[in-house]
């Protein structure tokens, strides 16, 4: 600590030497400098193919002769004969606005009854987080038993409720809420957010209305929910670009033989088997564009949204 | 005067043959494959016999466990194709879009007789009218049973005269039930391709018809649907997906491993799998037919891509990896049928002895040679793959019926293929 004050005080002094600058024009080049690696990686590893990628949505290209240009041909295809990019597009949505609320609820109930302070509840916070560090592949292996129609572990549970469970991930309305089930497996990600914000809250203000008589879900739904808005907000953009993006678990139950695929099929498996197993880049391309769209779009509303209900601690609400 | 001449031209002519013998530089080639470890042994083992033929001729190989097409599609758009690349099915994927040296004239040149070396299994790699692969591997899909099972319930062993109705009866006769539960299935199958295609191509149906165009709403289509679909729903002699799913796995293989079901159809590798499963007694049979007989070829090809610096060299690291000695050790490996008709034929492959530990009907596969059918190995393989299993996974769960089903994958196929 000492070192690092002596050195900079050092350049500064060098500085001020040859031509001073103003301390704000100073804060700028350093500013400039330490974001310049993420800015030129930017720059060439994204902004470059995207454009190029734009460009190529108005072509057919196959990977290997030269794109032909077709104009708006493949967006007219997607949106007017595709039946396959339809399921997509129907099923990727279905899958978005069960999860994300689901997982807020979730990881939201979960990360409040992890912050009690009861013996073992170190285990237990390891317990919850574990699923999320297995890879989806185990995951969904594993599954592929938990889900079986008559022996498979939950409907052996909802057996013992006397209800008859579907064929989880054969039946084509019920696979959907199947891959929701395996999503919400892993929510111990958000709930690590959330018991991070929760253990943030300052106990004065617990201290404070317990005085005033708060009962315990006061203290909750006027407290903990409110200070926690900022990471509810950051789960939920994440949860929702990541469902838009859903992959693996697609690909992986997609290569059974006896999955119904076009229930299961989303936005990014079609975009993968357009580009890499029909050699469409330019369709391929296209689907990335309206996808890059929605989630634009989804992220856009959310934002705007949020100066309704996120509170931020050091900001004055009008 | 001229005789100087001539012995001058004759003595360069001798000198110029030296420096070609001596500019025989070292040539590195890469060479791609898919599969399992032993495969990949396999062909390490081949390509050491190729090393001692020639050795100027370094051949790395690049070994792709999963999604082998995609690697090399990667691989070839950027520029970097490997010189040898074994291909399958997608292989007109690659031919027609220019990815693959025709190989017409290298094997003029080296007087490769194909009809005699591969019998009519090189036909698959012709795409308008040029070869692009030699045949390298190349077992027919066959029929296994479990001898015991046919004992016991009576039934006489498979043979290549079986029609629809031999295997039904023999299917009905050896699914055994516990009440409702069925505890021995007499035949089990589902949604991969090679099943229900063959069963189209027994009836005289087909995919595509002689001109390319979807042939898929036939009768011969549509009733060979309903049967495959009736020995599950309405026979109760085959496993259902959900029925899978109970039974823990998606494929058939392990079922007869574990003595639950009669009659398989698979290709050779299920040889080297039951070797090892203690109590199981079986043998292999060719599949049977209805209208005709059909099976399909699981083979690959080696093919070299038009990218490659080195195409004389690598054709001649083909042409040795598809004769005699090096198609020999697939059969000393067990690793597989052979292309080569002569090691098909060979005694050594005939015996079996090299993959099965019991006496099992080695002429299979000879007998099941004229029963391959043309695959429509069209360049959008893999994207009409998909089309008729989108519809053909919900009518195997038998959710449509079959006119909706095979009218609903002639409107796709003829979308796809305009």
């Amino acid at each position: 600590m000492a070192a690092s004050q002596t050195s900079l005080s050092d350049t500064s002094v060098i500085r001020r030497a040859r031509k001073p600058l103003k301390a704000r024009q100073r804060e700028s080049l350093w500013f400039y400098l330490i974001i310049s690696p993420w800015l030129i990686g930017l720059l060439l590893l994204l902004a470059g193919p995207m454009v190029y990628s734009m460009y190529l949505s108005f072509t057919n290209w196959d990977l290997f002769s030269a794109p032909e240009w077709v104009g708006l041909d493949n967006y007219i295809r997607l949106f007017t004969r595709d039946r396959t990019f339809g399921s997509a597009i129907g099923n990727t949505f279905i899958y978005t606005f069960l999860y994300v609320p689901l997982n807020i609820i979730f990881s939201l109930a979960i990360a409040y009854l992890l912050n009690k302070h009861l013996p073992g509840m170190r285990f237990f916070r390891t317990v919850i987080y574990l699923p999320y560090v297995v890879p989806v592949v185990a995951t969904t292996m594993v599954f592929r038993w938990v889900f079986a129609p008559d022996n498979g572990l939950l409907n052996g549970f909802l057996g013992a409720f006397g209800i008859d469970g579907p064929a989880w991930l054969l039946n084509p309305s019920w696979v959907k809420f199947a891959l929701v089930i395996m999503s919400l497996w892993g929510v111990g990600s958000s709930v690590v957010f959330l018991l991070a914000g929760m253990q943030g809250i300052p106990s004065e203000l617990y201290e404070a209305a317990a005085i005033d008589g708060a009962s315990e879900r006061h203290h909750f739904f006027r407290i903990t929910l409110p200070m926690l808005s900022p990471v509810i907000f950051f789960n939920m953009i994440m949860s929702i670009i990541a469902s838009l993006q859903t992959f693996t678990q697609v690909y992986i139950l997609s290569a059974d033989p006896n999955t119904p695929n076009n229930a299961i099929v989303m936005i990014i498996p079609y975009l993968f088997d357009n580009a890499f197993r029909f050699n469409r880049m330019g369709y391929a391309s296209a689907i990335a564009w309206v996808l890059f769209v929605i989630i634009f779009v989804f992220t856009l509303l959310v934002i705007r949204s949020s100066s309704a209900w996120v509170f931020y601690e050091n900001e004055m609400k009008r | 005067m001229r005789l100087r001449m001539i012995s001058l031209f004759v003595i360069s002519l001798f000198l110029f043959s030296v420096i070609g013998v001596a500019a025989q530089e070292p040539v590195t080639l890469r060479m791609s494959v898919w599969g399992s470890l032993s495969d990949q042994e396999a062909y390490q083992a081949r390509l050491d016999l190729a090393a001692q033929q020639f050795p100027n001729i370094t051949v790395e190989l690049l070994y792709t466990p999963d999604d082998y097409d995609q690697r090399i599609q990667t691989m070839m758009a950027g520029g970097d194709a490997p010189d040898i690349v074994q291909m399958a099915e997608a292989i007109h994927g690659f031919s027609s879009r220019g990815q693959l040296l025709a190989l017409d004239d290298l094997i003029s040149g080296a007087s490769l007789d194909m009809e005699a070396r591969f019998g009519t299994n090189h036909l698959q790699y012709q795409y308008e009218g040029s070869q692009y692969a030699l045949p390298d591997r190349g077992g027919a899909m066959i029929v296994y049973y479990n001898t015991d099972m046919f004992d016991a319930a009576g039934v006489d062993y498979p043979t290549a005269e079986w029609t629809w109705e031999d295997f039904l009866a023999a299917a009905q006769a050896l699914t055994l039930r516990d009440g409702d539960a069925v505890t021995q299935y007499g035949f089990a199958a589902g949604g991969w391709w090679p099943w229900w295609m063959s069963f189209i191509y027994q009836n005289g149906g087909a995919v595509l018809d002689e001109t390319g165009a979807p042939a898929f709403n036939t009768p011969e289509v549509a009733e060979a649907l309903q049967l495959y679909n009736d020995l599950v729903y309405t026979y109760g002699v085959a496993p259902s997906p959900e029925d899978y799913a109970n039974l823990g796995t998606n494929s058939p293989d392990p079922l007869f491993a574990q003595g639950k079901v009669a009659i398989i159809m698979t290709g050779f590798w299920n040889i080297a799998s039951l070797r090892d499963v203690p109590d199981l007694n079986w043998d292999i049979a060719p599949v049977w037919g209805n209208v005709e007989r059909g099976t399909v070829a699981f083979g690959s090809g080696l093919a070299i891509t038009s990218s490659s610096a080195h195409p004389e060299e690598a054709f001649q690291i083909i042409n040795f990896l598809t004769d005699e000695a090096a198609q020999t050790v697939i059969v000393e490996r067990g690793q597989d049928a052979p292309a080569n008709v002569a090691v098909l034929s060979g005694e050594l492959f005939l015996s079996g002895e090299t993959f099965a530990n019991r006496d099992i009907y080695m002429e299979t596969f000879a007998e099941s040679a004229d029963a391959i059918i043309a695959l429509p190995l069209i360049p959008q393989w893999n994207e009409m793959q998909s089309v008729m299993s989108a519809t053909l996974d919900e009518y195997f769960l038998n959710a449509i019926d079959t006119q909706t089903a095979i009218d609903q994958i002639q409107a796709d196929l003829e979308d796809l293929l305009q």
